[in-house]
Parts: C-alpha cells; sequence; structure tokens
C-alpha cells in the first residue's frame, strides 16, 4: 500500500482535529448565572415558555422546536442528553429534564454546579402537576399553580360523556414504519376516549406499540388520524394499502392529517389542545353520521 | 535500520505524538480551557474530565490495535480484526440485556460488567465449536465465531425491537453499540488499564512467537514453538484484551484493523516492533477520534465509532483491494 | 549411537493409526530415503520422529534421548525440517518478512523471550544463507520470491537451526530439474563434508537413488523394505509396492538404479 495515502490520512485526521478544537468555543463562566435555566426536554421548553420564563432560559435541546422563538436559543445537548462542557461552561443554575438517557449523566450535571429536575409525564394530571413543579423550581409558583388549574379547567371541558356504541372507533397512526400506535396506558388513549371516541388499539399491552396491518384492517376503524409529517398525497397512498381500500374510515373519507402531532403526542401544555381537537372532530362525524 | 534502532526511534516518536495528543485533548473541547490557565484551578474539574476520556481513549486505543495485530498474525488473514471471534457481539449482547433489562440503575459497574459477561462467553461458545480434539485449527475458529456472531447480532436485533416497542432503551443500546469514550469515574479506567496494560506486555514477550507463527503452524512447530499452547494464549490474551476494551467503551470499531496495517505500512512486519508501536499509535489515533467527535458538531458529541468508521470504511476498502489483487495473482 | 531411532512407533491423527509398528534406525551422518505410494505414512513419520504429533506407541531417539523427555526447542537444536512447499504459507502481504529475518526465524530454538538476535547469530544466519546461496536476496520480502528462491530461503532457515540431522519432506516437489539438482546437491555437501545426517521423503524414486546411500520403502504405513538402492529399486518391488509396472537400469552416469516408465497405452 502506498505510504502517501496514510500520510493523507494522517493529515486529515489532524486537520479535523484542528478545525474541531478551534471553533466555536464557549468561555467558561465562573460561577451559576443567577437564575438561569437550561431545558433538555421539548416539553419542558413549552413549559418554561408558558410560564414567561424564556428570558432565563439559556439553553435548549436540538429537539425543542415550539415555540418558534425556542429555536433560536443555543443548543446544549440533544433530547435528554445534556453536553457535559456546555453545561459547564455556561453553567446553568437548574437542569430540567425528562428522564436522562443515560442515568449517568446526572452526576455530570451535579458535577456542573447544577441543581437537576427530572419530570416524570405520564398522564395529563401528572403533566399538568409537573407544571407546578417546574414553577415552583424556577421560582414561579403561583403563575404556575394558576396556569395549570387553567388547563385543568379546559381539560375538563373538553372532555366529553358519550355512550360507548356512539363512539367511533379511532386509528392514530404515530408512525408509518412500522406502524406505531397508542394503546392503553397512553395519555393519548386516554385523549382518545376523553375526547369521545374509542381506541381500536385500546387493549395492546404496550402504551407505545407496533401494530400489524392486518389488525387495522380487522378492527375497522372509523376515523384513521395520521399523526406525522408527510407528503400531500400520502392520505391516498392509506387507500392504496392492501385491504385498506375497504376500512370504513377509508370510504367515509374520514382519514385526517391536519392535526399537530406534537399536541397529541408531546407530554405538554399543548395536549389539552390536542383533547379539543380530537373532541371537535369526533363531535363532528357523529353530527355527521346522524344525518 | 535494525529492529531494535526501529524500535527505539518508533518509541521516541510515537511517545512523544502521544504525550502531545494527551494534552491536546486537554485544551480541546467546547468549553474553552486557555493553554496557559490549563492546571488552574478554575478550570481543574474539566481538566480531570477530559483527561480520564483521553487516558480511557489510549488504554482502549492501544489494547483493540494490539488484539487485533494479534488476530492477524495468528490467523494469518490481514483482514482480521479484534471481534472477528465474537467478542464484541458477546458484549454488546450482555450490554443491551442490562440496558433493557432496567438493571443498569443498580450501578456503574453493571453495564461494563455485563458486557464483560457477555465477551466471555462469546469466546468459552467460539473456543468450545472450534476445538478438534486437543488443537484449535484456524479455520474452525473463523467459523464459529462468525456463527456466535451471527447468533448474538440477531438477538440483538430482536432486543433492539422489544426496545423498539416499549419505546425506551434503543437509544442507549445503539450509543454503545458505537462506542463512547465519554467516563464519569476512575474505576473503570484503572481496571481496563491493568487488564489491557498486562495484556500488551504478554504480548510483547510473545512477539517473536508471533512472527514464527507467520510463515505456518507446521514451520513454527519444527522450530521449536508449542504451536497450540501459544496459539490458545494469545487468542486468550487478544478476547479479554478486546472484552475490557469493549466493556467500557463500547464497540469501538476498525481501530483493531487499521492501526497495525498503518504501522506496519512504516515499520515493516517484526513483530518485536510493531507490538508496542501499535500500541501507542492505536493510543494516540484514538485520542485523536475523540477530539474530533467531540467538537465537530455544534452541540451534543458524535460517537467516536462513527469517527473511526469514517475513517476506517476507505482503508478497509483499500485493503480489500490491494489484497485481493495479491491473491490473485 | 544412532541419530534416530524409531522403535515400534504407532502413530496418527486421532482415528485409525496411519502408521502402525515402524521401526527404524537412522545412523550418524547417514543420507537416508523414504518411499512410497500416496497415504502410505511417509510424512506421518517424519512428524512423529520431530515430535509434531504424539506417537501412540514406540519410542523415539533422537541423539540417544527419548523425544517425550525432550522439550520443543531442545528438539528444535537438534533436529531441523524443511517441508514441502510454504509457498502457500506465505501468502498474505501483510506477512512479508524479508529474507533474512524469514532466515533469522531459523535462530529460534536459542533465542530468549526477550532478548534480541546476537552477533552469534547473526554469524549463522549468514553462513546459512550463503550455503543455501540466497545472500543475494537477503533484503527481498520472501512474498517476492520465485518458487525455487523461497524454498531455499526455507532451507537456509532450517541450515541457521545448526542442527546435525536434517529432515526433508519432499522439498523439491514443485520445482525445476536445475533446482532441484542444486538443492539436492547442497544436502549432499552437507552430508559429505559436515557429516550432516539427512532424512528425505522422495516422490521421486530416481532422485532417491542418486542421492540415498539407504533407502526405506513405506507401504500402508509399515516398513515394507530397507536397503541399499540397488536392493530396493528393482521392477518386482516397484510393482508390489507401487502397483506400477516399470523397467529398471543402472544409470549410464553414476551406475545407480534408474526407473524407466512403462505406459500401458501404446502411441
Amino acid at each position: 500500500m502506498k505510504k502517501w495515502v496514510l500520510w493523507t490520512a494522517i493529515g486529515l485526521l489532524l486537520a479535523l482535529a484542528v478545525i474541531g478544537t478551534v471553533s466555536r468555543q464557549v468561555p467558561v463562566r465562573e460561577s451559576q448565572l443567577e437564575g438561569s435555566i437550561m431545558s433538555l426536554a421539548p416539553s419542558v421548553t413549552e413549559i418554561l415558555f408558558a410560564l414567561g420564563v424564556q428570558d432565563r432560559l439559556i439553553g435548549v435541546s436540538t429537539a425543542c422546536d415550539y415555540p418558534p422563538a425556542a429555536k433560536h436559543i443555543r443548543k446544549v445537548g440533544d433530547f435528554a442528553v445534556p453536553d457535559i462542557e456546555l453545561l459547564y461552561a455556561l453553567k446553568p443554575e437548574l437542569v430540567i429534564t425528562t428522564p436522562l438517557r443515560d442515568p449517568e449523566a446526572s452526576k455530570a450535571i451535579r458535577f456542573c454546579g447544577a441543581k437537576l429536575l427530572t419530570v416524570k409525564q405520564g398522564d395529563h394530571e401528572e403533566v399538568f402537576r409537573e407544571i407546578e413543579v417546574i414553577g415552583e423550581a424556577a421560582g414561579v409558583a403561583d403563575a404556575a399553580r394558576r396556569y395549570a388549574d387553567k388547563l385543568r379547567e379546559r381539560f375538563a371541558r373538553a372532555t366529553v360523556n358519550v355512550p360507548d356504541a356512539l363512539r367511533p372507533r379511532v386509528y392514530v397512526e404515530i408512525s408509518p414504519r412500522p406502524l406505531r400506535t397508542a394503546a392503553k396506558g397512553s395519555f393519548l388513549d386516554d385523549l382518545i376516549y376523553r375526547a369521545g371516541g374509542i381506541n381500536i388499539a385500546h387493549d395492546f399491552s404496550q402504551p407505545w406499540t407496533t401494530i400489524s396491518p392486518e389488525a387495522v384492517v380487522a378492527r375497522n376503524p372509523e376515523i384513521i388520524i395520521l399523526a406525522y409529517q408527510m407528503s400531500r398525497d400520502a392520505p391516498y397512498a392509506i387507500a392504496d394499502r392492501i385491504g385498506w381500500s375497504g376500512l370504513d374510515a377509508v370510504r367515509s373519507g374520514h382519514v385526517v392529517t391536519g392535526l399537530d402531532r406534537d399536541t397529541l403526542t408531546r407530554p405538554g401544555p399543548r395536549l389539552v389542545e390536542g383533547l379539543e381537537a380530537l373532541a371537535d372532530l369526533f363531535a363532528r362525524y357523529r353530527k355527521g353520521r346522524a344525518q | 535500520m535494525t529492529p531494535r534502532k526501529k524500535l527505539v526511534v518508533g518509541l521516541v516518536v510515537l511517545s512523544a505524538a502521544l504525550v502531545l495528543a494527551f494534552f491536546w485533548s486537554l485544551i480541546a473541547g467546547r468549553a474553552r480551557v486557555p493553554v496557559g490557565e490549563m492546571f488552574s484551578a478554575k478550570y481543574a474539574p474539566l481538566v480531570k474530565l477530559r483527561a480520564a476520556r483521553a487516558l480511557l481513549g489510549i488504554i482502549v486505543g492501544a489494547g483493540l490495535s494490539v488484539a487485533g495485530l494479534i488476530l492477524q498474525a495468528v490467523l494469518r488473514n490481514p483482514l482480521a480484526d479484534p471481534y472477528v471471534l465474537g467478542v464484541s457481539s458477546g458484549a454488546g449482547l450482555g450490554a443491551a440485556l442490562a440496558i433493557l433489562g432496567g438493571v443498569a440503575a443498580a450501578g456503574a459497574w453493571v453495564i461494563p460488567g455485563c458486557a464483560f459477561g457477555g465477551a466471555v462467553l462469546a469466546i468459552t461458545l467460539v473456543y468450545v465449536l472450534a476445538r478438534v480434539g486437543k488443537t484449535v485449527p484456524v479455520y474452525t475458529l473463523l467459523l464459529a465465531g462468525v456463527i456466535i456472531n451471527s447468533i448474538a447480532s440477531s438477538l440483538l436485533i430482536f432486543l433492539a425491537h422489544t426496545a423498539i416497542a416499549r419505546g425506551q432503551g434503543l437509544y442507549s443500546v445503539l450509543w454503545w453499540l458505537l462506542g463512547s469514550l465519554q467516563v464519569f469515574e476512575a474505576w473503570p479506567v484503572a481496571v481496563a488499564g491493568m487488564a489491557i496494560g498486562a495484556g500488551i506486555a504478554i504480548t510483547i514477550l510473545f512477539a517473536r512467537d508471533l512472527n514464527v507463527l507467520s510463515i505456518g503452524e507446521e514451520p513454527a512447530a519444527h522450530l521449536g514453538l508449542r504451536v497450540e499452547r501459544t496459539k490458545k494464549l494469545l487468542f486468550l490474551i487478544s478476547s479479554l484484551v478486546t472484552g475490557a476494551a469493549v466493556a467500557t467503551s463500547g464497540l469501538i470499531g476498525f481501530v483493531g484493523l487499521i492501526v497495525p496495517h498503518a504501522v506496519r505500512l512504516v515499520v515493516g512486519p517484526d513483530n518485536k516492533v510493531l507490538v508496542p508501536l501499535s500500541a501507542l499509535a492505536g493510543g494516540t489515533f484514538l485520542i485523536i477520534c475523540d477530539i474530533i467527535a467531540r467538537t465537530i458538531l455544534s452541540s451534543g458529541e458524535l460517537p467516536i465509532g462513527v469517527i473511526t468508521a469514517f475513517l476506517g470504511g476507505p482503508f478497509f476498502i483499500y485493503l480489500l483491494r490491494t489484497h485481493r489483487g495479491r491473491m490473485s495473482k | 549411537m544412532n541419530a534416530i531411532t524409531i522403535e515400534n512407533v504407532e502413530c496418527g491423527y486421532g482415528g485409525a493409526p496411519v502408521i502402525g509398528g515402524v521401526s527404524l534406525d537412522v545412523s550418524r551422518g547417514e543420507f537416508l530415503g523414504i518411499l512410497g505410494p500416496n497415504g502410505s505414512g511417509k510424512t506421518t513419520l517424519l512428524r512423529a520422529a520431530t515430535g509434531v504429533i504424539a506417537a501412540s506407541a514406540g519410542r523415539i531417539t533422537v541423539n540417544g534421548t527419548d523425544i517425550r523427555s525432550l522439550g520443543p526447542r531442545d528438539i528444535a537444536r537438534q533436529v531441523a525440517c524443511v517441508m514441502q512447499d510454504n509457498a502457500a504459507s506465505v501468502g498474505a502481504g501483510h506477512l512479508a518478512f524479508a529474507v533474512r529475518d524469514v532466515v533469522t526465524m531459523g535462530r529460534t530454538p536459542y533465542l530468549s523471550r526477550a532478548g534480541w538476535a546476537t552477533p552469534r547469530d547473526r554469524d549463522a544466519v549468514d553462513r546459512a544463507m550463503e550455503l543455501a546461496e540466497v545472500t543475494h536476496l537477503a533484503d527481498r520480502p520472501i512474498t517476492e520470491l520465485s518458487g525455487g528462491e523461497r524454498q531455499r530461503a526455507f532451507i537456509a532457515m532450517a541450515l541457521a537451526q545448526e542442527c546435525d540431522i536434517i529432515m526433508l519432506d519432499e522439498p523439491t516437489n514443485h520445482l525445476d530439474i536445475a533446482h532441484q539438482i542444486g538443492i539436492l546437491d547442497l544436502f549432499a555437501g552437507l552430508n559429505r563434508d559436515s557429516n550432516k545426517t539427512i532424512v528425505g521423503v522422495f516422490h521421486d524414486l530416481n532422485l532417491a537413488s542418486e542421492y540415498c546411500e539407504r533407502l526405506l520403502l513405506l507401504k500402508a504405513g509399515q516398513v515394507a523394505a530397507a536397503g541399499k538402492p540397488e536392493e530396493i529399486l528393482t521392477a518386482e518391488m516397484i510393482r508390489s509396492i507401487y502397483g506400477a509396472r516399470v523397467a529398471v537400469q543402472p544409470s549410464p552416469a553414476t551406475g545407480r538404479p534408474h526407473v524407466f516408465l512403462r505406459k500401458s497405452v501404446s502411441t
């Protein structure tokens, strides 16, 4: 093998390392910036904005995309994965995240001198409760409580009471490859029921589960909701799936794509909007069927 | 140049490179540490963290390089790497089981411990499968390695599927499979360092045997080598060194394949020179790769396996072409 | 004391023994040739004699000592072996040792684990390369040599072992006639001038006849006959051992018996 190939490769390697070393370095702060917060989860970021403390937010994760202003905040890691060096340099007082992907990272966060708050967001009540917890940690406990109560109110109002026989069968597709949907134990399943529908995958064992196309066909949903980014032709693509053209939802044209996925799958304050959107959708369906 | 002189020159040059790389990694990173203040108290915690990483990089890089070298010599195959005998998939399976079994929280030792256990299990199975009487023929060994790798990989995929279905754990498993030098405690570095250091030291003692084995097992036996015993010992060392490396830092690929070849290109095939120099070169290489992995993105780090693959992939292709060309002659 | 004695040795590879009940004495300074059809156990006998495979029955001594009480290094200091074709084993490019390095491997039985080659070792290597006429190839990678050159390099490696006994396993099989004669002349020289004991396994009956003072004929793992070439190489013997019809005539050049083919198909 030619030696020059080796030297070129070594040169390339060193060049990359040099580029990396000198670019985008962040000076290290002496001490904590008072009141500074970092968020490593999109739902947490939404809550912080809703509570009005976004000015104290000095870092978010790459997954934090709502509200749009969040995209302009410096990125300090991925979803529940902190960049330790940036944390050390920027020295936030408080880091809020959903359970860390790497449990060891909690040591690193404390090592950087920050307080770590881990929020668990299971069902809607837990989401509302965590809003209060976050608010307390951020020093805006009263505002947080008021906000959470408002959300609880909206949530209760949007909840409908409909006899089972009138509930449409609903299939929410979270991803097309593999087919994934929500089942009992997930808050999406709960939202569907509260909004007046019945989740065809309710009885599956895992909260977020894969489902086979045959199972969907067998359960014959009346409404199909596609909760993911897709092209405009996608609803027609659904009809092209083998055997799916016979589904009630397809034949009656109830394949819905316009709902914001994050309002259905992100355990944050906007799940109230998701509930309201679903309730509205199902109500219109019931009315349409009654005619 | 005589082998001895080559070794001395190489040791001086590569040791200097290693030390330079080590200090480079102390000042490289997203948080800016000015060169003059490297040792000040203000930056001490961060510098210590980076130093631990660099140290682990040296140990793992050296270990994987020597392990790969051993296998290339004993299996007499230039395409051999430390993972070819099933160590990697066994360790991966052990780690995945620990991560997905939810026991990882029990302590920081759990994942490395299970990974090493998986590696040992895989090595044992490969040995049992490959044994023919008292000997371990090279071709059965390779075959057994392929078999165990396939079985373990399919189990791993099954576990990954479970993780997807459960909606958790997949990220951790994936990260582990791509390798990372992230370390928050000193003891994994110490343990790996002792194990790998011992392994490399023994290999240096057996360097001449590695040379002799390269002309064939039967000629080696006629020259007075206890071939089977030596083979088994060397395989064991290679596997345990690889297991220790993989247990602490996940699956970092291509290092064990490229570094021995690169060093051999410069100093020739004599293992007495090659073993220590590959260790130093491997350590330096991994530190540089880690610097890139930590700094090339604007936030977060790339798994180091991505960097080594980025360099190793084309190298591997080049190797394949020259090897194939030579075989067709 | 004999160079090698083999008493009632049985030996195999795990299944049925390949050689059974073979006895043989090799005197010092002899040039012995071992002949026999394929599968008669010639190579196995060589391997047993050097201790590479363990005999399941019987006793083998080298220079008077039972080889079971000798370690591989001790044996390697007394018996060197030149195998058939080491070419296949050095195919891979990443094992391209220079000829000098390969010949230095012949000093393995004398080198310590941690040490380097001493001037004494280097002398032995230089002398071996001279004898085998590969000095001019010393720095070439062994993978770049022709078949004949490579075989000479491995002969040099065996000579570097400085043994009194040299075993050859069809060392010239794949080489052209000039190389065949050249290499066997080399061993004949060593035998005559340095009194080295040479034991060679041959396929070519005429080569064996020319160079060996004594021949051993194996069939199906047993000694079928032993004696001088004139006694062994007869048409009847070859017919009964090999199953081939030949004519045997003394060579016009040396008087040793030569075997002439008898085709069964006339053209």
